[in-house]
């Protein structure tokens, strides 16, 4: 048994996981507009990438959906300034980190609606 | 200005003044709920509240009741840091949303914000209060003579242009003017604006808070504005305890006149029971035992005023005068009497005297034989002597009968009453002899009357009886001293009542209804208190999520009317803790907390927020952030600010929020104004951006990016014509609300056709209807995942862009 670890080190993981669920939504939004191509889980177009969250919806759907991918980049973003610990977070607080894990899974929500039709004809195949 | 939906982060508490129309609901509750002894008092409240009511300055312009203003414009000139504006005016989408005015330290930023405050204010009070003389800014700009704001603000199609004139020398001046469906007239912000506005808490200015909080009591202070009930409560409690003080000051006018008056009776009452005159007693004065009396009738009742008939002795001053009159007169009568019926012989002879008479007057009787005996005497001459013998004698009778009568009723008129004072000596068994006989056998001559009236005047007229009279006229003097003396002391406290009594009769219910309010405001203050402890701990769990910092009570010290402060219970980790252990950056985030409290209710549906993360970390800025956005769902919210951070997480809530950059040359003191980016052109900024990382990307080709990029582009165009609405309602006096509300859900096409409309018909927007027209069925199909692969996005954006500017920059 080793050192538990701290509840720092648990939020710090937990951003951790959170960065990286946005780089695997966004590279399944690029897979699917892409028409099942693998695509790399890169992190320089995370941003554009999730915006894909948006493409054939309309009206009110289409504005909440583009909201919903630009507060999921922010908070990529955010959890990149702070595993790179380019910003004086120190103790990134308990409140951001569940914050961003719902941002994550409102995006997520987004993109299982949004491939599930993909995934019923068999694009993942 | 971007708008944002709204969402469930925080709770809005409502912590407005309380104003008539509720104090008068919350009174009426408790006049339903009265009984007897409070039901006079509470109607009394409830009247006194109606009327200060309907005395209450009104909103006589109607500036206030189903207003929502929002700000459409702001001019300045002269103002502290702000010497000339560039452009001249800036204006602003007067419709709930977030804008944030950006630049660094010294930009003019918070010149524009106390600009503002100071115009809704009416008066430049704001400019000096609560500032230390260290840290006091100067009010006009370096050099300028005079400061000049206007602020135009809109609600519906009504627009309120309020402008200030402010000067070191001239003091201040305010002009407003409303414009509307009645027309254009000059209106005056009165107190009721200005109590509006000071409760609105519209403005908020983190370096004022912070100039005004120094101390951890400045602090408490600050909370304790919290739980203030507002002006209106504050008037009616001023205005009850004045009347009630007036009432309760009458009262004790009254008591004192009472027992200066009670005591002076007593002491008047000594002095004459101790006179050797011995004046007969009179009672004692029954003072008012309430306020309540009919003062007229208890002065009749207590012998109190002039015309009141004491039994008190009057001796006349003529009284053995008339004593000795009558006994003269009866005793003549007497003699005359005596010597009638001498003549007579016999009294009893009366009747056949009669005869007699009427024998003689018979000339058919002869005159030789008389007729009753028979002898021959001269019967005739003899007869008529007796007629007249008893003639004599029934009149000497009557003079008799008379005579006592007369003195039957002086005894009884005169004398009898003077035996009812406490003088002994007086001929009292006569007297009531002679009343009792009088009335069993009336007043004849040889009654036991005329015995008892010769015996009685007897009396009088002997010695015996003149001491005893001289006392008696002595005790009648006193008495009526005594009696004026009496009227005398009572008149002082009848005075004092005539001028007292009406307001001390309304003490006891005053008093009552001073408790009404006392009940009324315990429980206002407990729902006030449970609101901003709740509301403050829902706040500083929000700023300071991990600080661990509780506030679990925040409570009025003092009684009901006391203002001593305010108790702040709270903990830090769960330990019992005080204010004074918060660091300065979350103290500053408990003075953001209020803000997250505010209500929608009232007339001014926006908030101007100057500076509101100072000394906050990155992650209290995102908190004030999230309240902010939060905040704009409702309201029309202006956040000026120096720190990027604020902007930036602004955005990552609100990405199209709307940003003005200010700067200033301190050479000129001209502050220069920039939209740095409207929500349109985020719009675009975006699609670039998509369009270049998908190119960079290498996923360009995939349908999807042409949706987003068409999407962006008609996102774009669909703002750019909604800010085009507004604006055009703004400058036309339109509502904006109701222009809005003209778009309804229409597709873009006949939104474009709206706002073609508008501008004057086909050929105007020429861009506009080249979109329509060009790209907008492929902005449809790309936005609903049916786009053209290998459509060159930059052309569509380009189209956009041209599209977007027209309606920006078209003489609305």
């Amino acid at each position: 048994m080793g050192t538990p670890l701290s509840a720092t080190s648990q939020r710090r993981i937990r951003v951790l996981l959170v960065r990286q669920d946005l780089e695997l939504l966004a590279a399944d939004l690029l897979r699917a507009a892409e028409g099942g191509v693998a695509a790399d889980r890169t992190h320089a177009y995370i941003r554009s990438r999730l915006l894909l969250v948006a493409a054939g919806a309309s009206g009110e759907e289409w504005l909440q959906l583009r909201n919903v991918a630009r507060r999921a980049g922010t908070v990529y973003r955010e959890t990149s300034d702070v595993l790179h610990s380019n910003r004086a977070f120190g103790d990134v607080p308990e409140v951001l980190v569940t914050e961003w894990e719902e941002v994550v899974a409102t995006l997520r929500a987004a993109v299982a609606e949004k491939l599930q039709p993909m995934s019923a004809e068999g694009i993942e195949q | 200005m971007a708008s944002v939906p709204p969402t469930a982060v925080g709770s809005t508490r409502v912590l407005s003044p309380v104003t008539y129309a509720e104090l008068i609901d919350l009174v009426q509750d408790q006049v339903g709920r009265s009984y007897a002894p409070t039901l006079d008092a509470r109607r009394r409240l409830l009247a006194l509240v109606q009327e200060m009511a309907s005395e209450h300055e009104p909103d006589t312009a109607g500036l206030l009741e189903g207003r929502t203003w929002r700000i459409a414009s702001v001019a300045i000139s002269g103002l502290g840091g702000v010497g000339t504006l560039l452009p001249g005016r800036l204006d602003l989408e007067p419709v709930a949303g977030l804008l944030v005015v950006r630049g660094p330290n010294g930009s003019g930023k918070t010149s524009i914000a106390k600009a503002l405050e100071v115009s809704l204010r009416g008066d430049q009070a704001v400019a000096d209060e609560a500032v230390g003389d260290l840290w006091a800014t100067a009010l006009l700009a370096e050099g300028a003579p005079s400061a000049e704001i206007e602020v135009v603000l809109a609600s519906g199609a009504a627009r309120l242009t309020i402008r200030s004139e402010l000067g070191d020398a001239t003091g201040s001046r305010c002009a407003a003017e409303i414009a509307d469906a009645d027309g254009v007239r000059q209106v005056e912000l009165g107190r009721a604006w200005k109590d509006a506005v000071q409760a609105s808490r519209s403005c908020y200015s983190y370096a004022r808070l912070q100039a005004r909080l120094q101390k951890p009591l400045d602090l408490q202070e600050f909370l304790l504005e919290l739980l203030v009930l507002g002006p209106v409560w504050q008037e009616v409690r001023d205005e009850l305890e004045r009347r009630s003080e007036r009432a309760a000051d009458a009262a004790r006018q009254l008591t004192k006149a009472k027992g200066q008056a009670s005591a002076a009776e007593r002491s008047m009452n000594e002095r004459f029971r101790a006179d050797p005159r011995r004046p007969r007693p009179l009672p004692d004065i029954e003072w008012p035992t309430s306020w309540d009396v009919d003062i007229d009738a208890w002065m009749d009742g207590n012998g109190l005023v002039d015309h009141a008939e004491i039994s008190s002795v009057a001796v006349a001053d003529d009284l053995e005068e008339r004593a000795e009159q009558l006994r003269a007169r009866l005793a003549q009568a007497e003699r005359e009497l005596s010597a009638a019926e001498t003549h007579l012989d016999s009294p009893h002879l009366a009747r056949t005297a009669h005869h007699l008479d009427a024998l003689a007057g018979d000339d058919a009787i002869p005159d030789g034989e008389c007729p009753l005996c028979g002898s021959h005497v001269d019967w005739r001459t003899h007869a008529r002597d007796v007629v007249r013998g008893v003639d004599a004698w029934r009149t000497n009778a009557r003079a008799v009968e008379e005579a006592v009568g007369a003195a039957d009723s002086w005894n009884d008129q005169v004398l009898r009453p003077l035996f009812g004072s406490d003088v002994p000596g007086g001929p009292e068994s006569a007297a009531r002899e002679l009343a009792a006989a009088v009335r069993a056998d009336g007043t004849r001559a040889h009654s036991r009357a005329h015995q008892a009236a010769r015996a009685l005047l007897a009396a009088m007229s002997g010695g015996a009886h003149r001491e005893w009279l001289a006392t008696l006229r002595a005790s009648s003097d006193a008495a009526a001293e005594w009696r004026r003396a009496r009227v005398e002391v009572a008149t002082a406290f009848v005075v004092s009542w005539r001028e007292h009594q009406k307001a001390a009769r309304d003490a006891d219910s005053w008093t009552k209804a001073s408790a009404t309010l006392d009940d009324i405001q315990v429980e206002l203050r407990q729902r006030r208190q449970d609101d901003v402890t709740s509301g403050m701990r829902t706040a500083v769990a929000a700023m300071l999520p991990e600080a661990q910092i509780e506030i679990t009570r925040i409570k009025h010290e003092g009684k009901v009317k006391q203002r001593r402060g305010v108790q702040v219970a709270m903990t830090i980790g769960g330990v019992p803790a005080t204010l004074g252990m918060l660091s300065s950056g979350q103290r500053n985030a408990l003075l953001l907390a209020p803000l997250t409290m505010l209500g929608t209710t009232n007339a001014f549906g926006f908030l101007v927020v100057d500076d509101p993360i100072h000394a906050l970390d990155t992650t209290r800025v995102d908190r004030v952030a999230a309240e902010l956005a939060r905040l704009a769902s409702t309201q029309q919210v202006l956040v000026f600010t120096h720190d990027p951070r604020l902007e930036e997480h602004l955005r990552a809530r609100i990405p199209d929020v709307g940003v003005i950059a200010v700067e200033r040359d301190p050479a000129t003191q001209e502050v220069t104004w920039v939209r740095h980016r409207t929500p349109w052109e985020a719009l675009l900024a975006e699609a670039e951006t998509f369009k270049s990382d998908s190119m960079a990307d290498k996923w360009r080709a995939t349908a999807s990016v042409e949706s987003i990029v068409t999407g962006l582009c008609r996102n774009a165009l669909d703002g750019a014509i909604r800010h085009a609405l507004i604006t055009h309602a703004v400058r036309r006096g339109k509502d904006v609300a109701d222009a809005l509300d003209e778009l309804g859900d229409q597709p873009t096409r006949k939104r474009i056709k709206h706002v073609v409309t508008l501008a004057g018909g086909p050929g105007v927007l020429r861009r506009t209807e080249a979109c329509r027209d060009s790209h907008l069925d492929r902005w449809n199909s790309g936005t609903h995942g049916d786009g053209t692969a290998g459509l060159d996005l930059q052309t569509e954006i380009r189209a956009a862009r041209r599209a977007c500017t027209e309606l920006t920059n078209f003489s609305w």
